[in-house]
């Protein structure tokens, strides 16, 4: 199947995710162009997150195909489809939590840095310099964000309050440079006006950033109609609806997925 | 406080433990032993218990750290001339060295990459035994068996390290005791070995032709051979910090800890882990294979009880309570359980219950060791914080 369409940045065609006996994705065909915001919502245990695990190479997918950039990416390691330039966050904030804020900017840009395994070892004073400049970047990045965080750059990340943690883990995710970020439930345990704080801070980074395809999974339904340009529905696996937000707020199946039948 | 205060504060500081240890290993009576561990843990106590203590000597360090360094060396290379009348403290302090540069290796897989290995002690071993066989049966002279000794252990890490990759936690370590089990039964059975006799008679090394084994008459002074040992054995170690330094604070170490805090963000941001884990294992082994080779030239004979079980549990015992991912704290770790049981020679069949007490200890009170790592501190701007 011949797709020349440029500007379709990830498509799953057709996936299928089995686990023994149970379908967590059945027959989803998705898409999303270079610089959209996919909104992905449905109830609990819909697929959503499996949809991440498998796009990310975390699960292997039992059928279909995924192509990133018109390449397939089923059967790769999580490590590199992170080198192609998929890049996603954890529902449950997965900071590296031993570790201060700055080391964590300063891995997410772990993919940057030219140079063999062993250069890297030995020309010391080089790799230090690097490193200065990668944590200066990182520091600048985090400011536009937070200008708290960025002055107390040393803080463990476990110290850190839910809000923070995920400012931080979607700031990382940036600094690695995606050409696709996958944002798993980024408004999770937090209360009205620390979601649209965040909302704005993602908002903010979309407009200095150019071409960057996001897929969003959120439960919060002002979210997903301030920031998604399109909305895909999925339920017990399958794909029920797709479209804008305000169709798929009339939609006859969605409002049954949620609410149950009349 | 101004700056010329806080440097004489911790010159005084560095000279009081300096002399304390002397006085410690100078005393003989156990009752006074006793008395002066008792009075270090309760003053370790009290500036463990005040934050501000603790922060006030650490930003003394930070602004002096360079000069420290080098009084911390020039102490060093007095140390020896203050035991020069008691040869055997000369001997234990050498062991200490000998066992931190096997403790530091084992930092790289413990500390940083949270792989907690139990043949660290085997791998010394492995190392000990490379170097005596090409020294004794060929005839090679001690610095090609110190390179042999550190290569073929960093071989033998590889090779432990290849099932490693597949396992985790648990059942890593379960792995690494059989593999120091194998390597303890392998040297006791095998032939050429030297079987349950193990190797006798390994030479001290020379240098330009000058034996490290005899002493020396400098303008009627007498140096013993010892002395010049301890500072072999110093200058290696020495190199073993500094490269464990560098490693720590480059990408390597930063993407060690990333895998020891989480393997799957690592593996989503692009880091394949075999290499780095094999990595750990390589260069900690490396590090055992030079305390394996130092410590066999030193003692003059080795056997298969290198090799046991519980060399491994006193090296990861040392880890463990200095502190895991902190340099510092791992070479106090190591000092601290060769000193403390030699000290109390007269109950050495206590000695593993000891260990077992001090491991037990640390993980009730303070798991995270005496010195817990610290966040890494680039120095952005100098001054502030």
């Amino acid at each position: 199947m011949m797709n020349n369409k440029p500007e379709k940045l990830l498509e799953a065609n057709d996936i299928v995710m089995k686990f023994g006996g149970l379908k967590a994705l059945n027959r989803v065909t998705l898409h999303v162009n270079e610089d959209e915001v996919l909104g992905l919502i449905g109830p609990n245990g819909s697929g959503k997150t499996t949809f991440f695990n498998v796009t990310t190479g975390i699960y292997r997918l039992t059928e279909g195909d995924i192509l990133f950039a018109n390449r397939s990416i089923v059967g790769k390691k999580p490590q590199e489809i992170a080198h192609m330039g998929i890049i996603r966050t954890f529902q449950t904030s997965r900071l590296w939590f031993d570790l201060s804020v700055l080391d964590n900017l300063l891995l997410g840009m772990y993919m940057r840095p030219k140079g063999s395994f062993f250069s890297r070892l030995f020309q010391f004073e080089k790799n230090r310099k690097e490193i200065k400049n990668h944590a200066i970047e990182a520091l600048e990045i985090l400011s536009v964000f937070n200008k708290e965080l960025a002055d107390n750059p040393y803080r463990i990340a476990r110290e850190l309050a839910l809000v923070d943690r995920r400012r931080i883990e979607i700031c990382r995710a940036l600094l690695a440079k995606p050409k696709l970020l996958l944002l798993d439930e980024p408004s999770a345990g937090m209360d009205p006006s620390e979601t649209s704080e965040l909302m704005e801070d993602i908002k903010k980074l979309r407009a200095k950033k150019e071409k960057l395809g996001i897929i969003i999974i959120e439960h919060d339904m002002t979210v997903i109609s301030s920031i998604a340009d399109r909305v895909a529905v999925l339920n017990f696996g399958e794909k029920i609806a797709q479209g804008s937000f305000e169709e798929i707020r009339k939609n006859k199946l969605v409002r049954e997925a949620y609410l149950g039948r009349e | 406080m101004n700056k010329k205060k806080s440097f004489m504060l911790a010159i005084v500081f560095e000279l009081v433990i300096f002399f304390s240890i002397i006085l410690f290993m100078k005393v003989e009576s156990i009752l006074f032993s006793i008395i002066i561990i008792l009075i270090f843990t309760a003053v370790i106590i009290l500036i463990l218990r005040r934050a501000e203590t603790i922060n006030k000597i650490k930003t003394i360090y930070e602004i002096h750290n360079k000069e420290m360094l080098w009084f911390l060396l020039i102490l060093i290379l007095v140390l020896p001339f203050f035991f020069k009348s008691n040869i055997y403290i000369i001997h234990i302090i050498t062991l200490a060295l000998i066992y931190s540069i096997a403790a530091l290796g084992l930092n790289f897989q413990t500390g940083s990459t949270g792989m907690v290995n139990f043949a660290q002690g085997a791998l010394m071993g492995i190392g000990a035994y490379a170097s005596a066989l090409l020294v004794v049966n060929i005839g090679m002279n001690f610095w090609i068996g110190l390179a042999a000794g550190i290569i073929i252990a960093g071989f033998f890490g590889f090779i432990l390290g290849i099932p490693t990759l597949k396992t985790k936690e648990y059942h890593l370590s379960l792995v690494t005791i059989a593999f120091a089990y194998v390597s303890y039964f392998l040297i006791l059975n095998m032939q050429w070995t030297g079987g349950p006799d193990g190797i006798a008679g390994i030479p001290k090394p020379s240098i330009f032709g000058f034996s490290l084994a005899k002493s020396l008459t400098v303008l009627g002074f007498t140096i013993p051979g010892q002395i010049f040992y301890f500072y072999l054995v110093a200058i290696i170690l020495i190199i073993a910090i500094i490269f464990a330094w560098r490693i720590h604070n480059s990408w390597l170490g930063l993407t060690w800890n990333a895998i020891r805090d989480d393997e799957i963000a690592s593996r989503c941001y692009g880091i394949y882990l075999t290499p780095y884990k094999l990595l750990a294992f390589i260069l900690g082994s490396m590090y055992a294979g030079a305390a394996g080779v130092l410590y066999a030239h030193f003692v003059g004979f080795i056997s298969p009880d290198l090799l046991a079980f519980s060399g491994s549990l006193l090296l990861l015992s040392m880890v463990i309570l200095g502190g895991m991912d902190n340099i510092l704290g791992v070479l106090i770790g190591a000092i601290l359980l060769i000193i403390i049981p030699e000290k109390f020679r007269a109950f050495h069949d206590f000695r593993l219950m000891f260990y077992g007490l001090i491991l037990l200890l640390m993980l009730l009170f303070r798991p995270q060791g005496l010195f817990p790592k610290r966040a890494r501190n680039y120095n952005l701007n100098k001054g502030v914080e």
